[in-house]
This record gives structure tokens, C-alpha cells and sequence, in this order.
């Protein structure tokens, strides 16, 4: 009678390595970002985040001043702010993953992030 | 044996299923060059991330400071703004600014004077009414001070010591680098951090600079985004190691005079902003000679610029015409996906 090549243990060892992989995997695929969220940060520090679908007004605390962010038909924008140049109020609407306005006076970035392949910098 | 090789399978695929690549920390900061600088590395170890992240703050404050035409430092009390302010009287000044004033000189000859860090004096006129539309109505410069400070600019007003460390302006002359002092300093600290082993990619305000090969990627991606009064064109390219992506644009720094825009890019020539093209990027493995050449290319016809571009090795640019058509120097299909 010819040996079997794996004893019994092996074969369990092997199927709970895999299974914990698949675990693993699972876990990862689940806490993985559903749909795109808006992530807002004062001095590089995240403050808050929103789902982009999901519509807000919502007045965000920068250094120094205050900034609106109006999130509505899947797209974010400054709708005003309390800065001397405006220029966060001027950008257009953003919705694509790695899009961001920046409000330099009040160090606040908001940034669009997602599951979908982000660019490793977007210049503008 | 065969269990051998069967447990090796095992965990080979174990290991691809949960996906272990080597992580990405990122840093952001505001305090260098009127600029976002967003800066992302990868490494197993978070504190070798930090020491690179102060590498990065440390190098650029140091040059921001050097470089800066509107205010004085304790630590750097012999910066460009101390040279503008010296009324004529030579300067002794840090090795880093010598070695800027040398590459602006380089620049200068070879853009054919469209790279002009000698313009300083017409710059602080344009500066001034773009920060008093912020409060006030809109106004040009008046017409007759622009044509004086015509007069001021140019090497000839520079008097340089590169030996000894000693610039002297003449006749009025004054200093303003915006043109080329980030990516000059964004490329002396990008070098300085691929010595030290940094892989990784810096974003200072749109200047780009990639520092070694993207782990688990043949390429680094760059979206360049216009952000027009009525659209977004957008544009991803693909760029290696060791590679630096410049943007010029009209719509980055401006304001509105009577309904027409008037940008921060002005031509030396006339001593009005360049009205050829919406924007421009350039793509080449130096940041300092990206940031001149994004310049220089703004301020001169779409043909020429393409001309010039693809007269050089390993150069090449990215234009958005009037039309907001792009355009392609003779090499640029390299980087589109």
C-alpha cells in the first residue's frame, strides 16, 4: 500500500493557514472605503471626514477663521469662508479621488478620498 | 519533500491574499513657499519616516527663509530680502544663494532672458495691486512706473561673486526667484533625501519631485488638473525615479481688472502677463530646471515653446492652448497611460 504524501496534521495546518488568509483578506475587503468621503484637515491633522453622497452644509473651525463646506450631488466646495483671499471659495466643485481645495490662510485641506486608484500626487 | 513544497504553496498564497505591501506614511505642511507641500514615503519603520519628514520641513524652511524677498529672519539675517534692501552696498551672503543666483544666471542665458530673477522691482508693482484688489477696486500698475522698472531689469544690474559669497545690485535693481527658487529648493532637498534612502514622492504646491521607484508600481502617477472658470481638464501621466513634473498656469496667481485677467507671470519683454496659453507642465529629471523651463515656456508661442522643448534631450512639456486643447511635445507619449 503506497503512503499518503501528507499526514492528516499537514493537511489540517495547510486549511488553517489558508482559512486565516481568507479571514484576513475578508476583514480587509470589508473595512476597505465604500464610495468616495470627503476628508477635511486643519494643519495636517484630520478633523472630520463625509460621505460625498450624502448631501451637508457643515461650518468647518480653521486656524484662524471658518470655511463652509457644502457637499451636494456627489461634488464638494468652499461655499464661503473668512479668509482674506477667497481663493477655497473660488475652486471649482470637487468629486474625483485625490481632488483637494486648499485654504492656505486657515491651513485647511479638503480632500476627496475613495476605493478607486488615487493618484500619487494631482498638481494644479 | 512534496510537504515541504506543499506547505511553501500554502503560505506563498496565504501571504498574497492578505496582501502585504510596504506601507505609505504622508505629512503635510503649510509654512514653506506661500505653498501646500504634501509629502508621502514608504518604509517598514515609522520613525525612519519621521526623520525624513524633518529632513523635508528643515531643508525647505532653511531655503524658504534664504529665499524670502518680503520678510527677515534672526537665524538668516543675510537672506534676499536683505540683499534687495541693501541699497547697492555688495552683500555677503550664504553659499545657497550664491549657488541660486549662479543657476538664475544659467537660466537667464539659456531662456533667452525669459527667466529673469532680476525683476523684481516690476514684480512688487503687479504684487501690489493684486493684493489691493483683495480690499479695494482693481487696478493696473500704473503705465508709466512699469515702463521705468523695464529699464531696472536684467543681468546687468547683478553684480556676482560666486568665489567669495558676495552679490551687489546696481541702479536700482532687485531680486525676485519665485520664478525658480522652490524647485531649486525642492531639488537640493530631494537629492539630499536620496542619500539618505528616501523613497518617496514630494507635492511642494505643484511641484513635483519623485524620489526612487514606486514600491509595487512600474511608475509614480500625476494627475495635472487645470481648475478653469468653467471646467477641469485633467491630464494622468506616468513618470519613474528621479523625475520632476513644474506647472506654470494663469489661472494659479491673478486677478481681475475690468474683466480681464491678469496673471502672476509676466513677460520681461513687454512687463505684462503672457497671454499665449492657459498653462504648461514640464516633465525632466530636475526640479529646479522643471520650475525655469514652465516659466520660460509660459512667456513664449506654443510653437516655439515646442520647438525649444524638443530641441532638448530628456525635456519634455504638456501645454493647454486658449482653447483648452492639449498639446504634446515630440516625446511626451512616453508618460501618458
Amino acid at each position: 500500500m503506497e503512503r499518503s504524501p501528507l499526514k492528516k496534521a499537514d493537511i489540517l495546518l495547510i486549511a488553517g493557514i489558508l482559512l486565516a488568509a481568507v479571514v484576513l483578506f475578508c476583514t480587509q475587503w470589508l473595512l476597505a472605503p465604500r464610495g468616495e468621503t470627503v476628508v477635511v484637515s486643519v494643519n495636517g491633522e484630520e478633523i472630520a471626514r463625509y460621505p460625498l453622497h450624502t448631501a451637508v452644509s457643515v461650518t468647518l473651525e480653521g486656524v484662524g477663521g471658518q470655511n463652509r463646506l457644502v457637499i451636494e450631488n456627489g461634488t464638494a466646495h468652499i461655499e464661503e469662508a473668512d479668509c482674506p483671499d477667497k481663493l477655497c471659495a473660488q475652486h471649482t466643485a470637487i468629486s474625483h479621488v485625490g481632488d483637494s481645495i486648499v485654504c492656505l490662510p486657515h491651513r485647511l485641506t479638503v480632500t476627496v478620498i475613495g476605493s478607486g486608484e488615487a493618484p500619487d500626487a494631482v498638481v494644479s | 519533500m512534496r510537504r515541504r513544497i506543499a506547505l511553501l504553496i500554502t503560505l506563498i498564497l496565504a501571504l498574497s491574499l492578505s496582501s502585504c505591501a510596504a506601507p505609505s506614511y504622508s505629512a503635510t505642511f503649510y509654512d514653506v513657499f506661500d505653498t501646500v507641500t504634501t509629502f508621502t514615503a514608504y518604509t517598514d519603520k515609522p520613525a525612519k519616516f519621521d526623520e525624513w519628514r524633518d529632513m523635508l520641513t528643515d531643508e525647505l524652511t532653511a531655503y524658504h527663509r534664504l529665499f524670502d524677498i518680503y520678510n527677515t529672519y534672526e537665524d538668516y539675517p543675510q537672506n534676499l530680502c536683505a540683499v534687495n534692501a541693501a541699497g547697492g552696498v555688495p552683500v555677503v551672503v550664504d553659499e545657497r544663494i550664491t549657488a541660486l543666483l549662479d543657476f538664475g544666471r544659467d537660466m537667464y542665458a539659456f531662456t533667452g532672458g525669459k527667466v529673469d530673477i532680476t525683476m523684481g522691482a516690476m514684480l512688487t508693482l503687479w504684487h501690489a495691486e493684486r493684493e489691493n484688489a483683495a480690499e479695494n477696486p482693481a487696478a493696473l500698475p500704473d503705465a508709466d512706473v512699469l515702463s521705468a522698472s523695464l529699464a531696472q531689469i536684467g543681468w546687468k544690474g547683478i553684480s556676482l561673486d560666486s568665489e567669495n559669497d558676495t552679490v551687489q545690485l546696481k541702479n536700482g535693481t532687485s531680486l525676485d526667484v519665485g520664478a525658480i527658487g522652490k524647485g531649486w529648493a525642492l531639488e537640493q532637498t530631494a537629492q539630499k533625501l536620496e542619500t539618505a534612502g528616501c523613497i518617496g514622492i514630494i507635492n511642494a504646491g505643484g511641484n513635483v519631485r519623485t524620489l526612487g521607484e514606486k514600491p509595487g508600481s512600474d511608475y509614480w502617477t500625476v494627475r495635472i488638473t487645470h481648475t478653469l472658470e468653467s471646467s477641469s481638464p485633467s491630464q494622468d501621466i506616468r513618470i519613474g525615479a528621479h523625475t520632476a513634473v513644474a506647472t506654470s498656469g494663469d489661472y494659479q496667481r491673478y486677478y481681475t481688472v475690468e474683466g480681464e485677467r491678469y496673471a502672476h507671470l509676466i513677460d520681461p519683454a513687454t512687463g505684462y502677463p503672457a497671454r499665449y496659453m492657459r498653462a504648461v507642465s514640464v516633465v525632466c529629471d530636475d526640479a529646479a530646471l522643471a520650475d525655469a523651463l514652465s516659466t520660460a515656456l509660459f512667456l513664449m508661442p506654443i510653437d516655439e515653446g515646442l520647438a525649444f522643448v524638443d530641441s532638448m534631450d530628456g525635456v519634455e512639456a504638456l501645454f493647454l492652448d486658449n482653447e483648452e486643447n492639449w498639446r504634446y511635445s515630440a516625446g511626451f507619449s512616453a508618460y501618458l497611460p
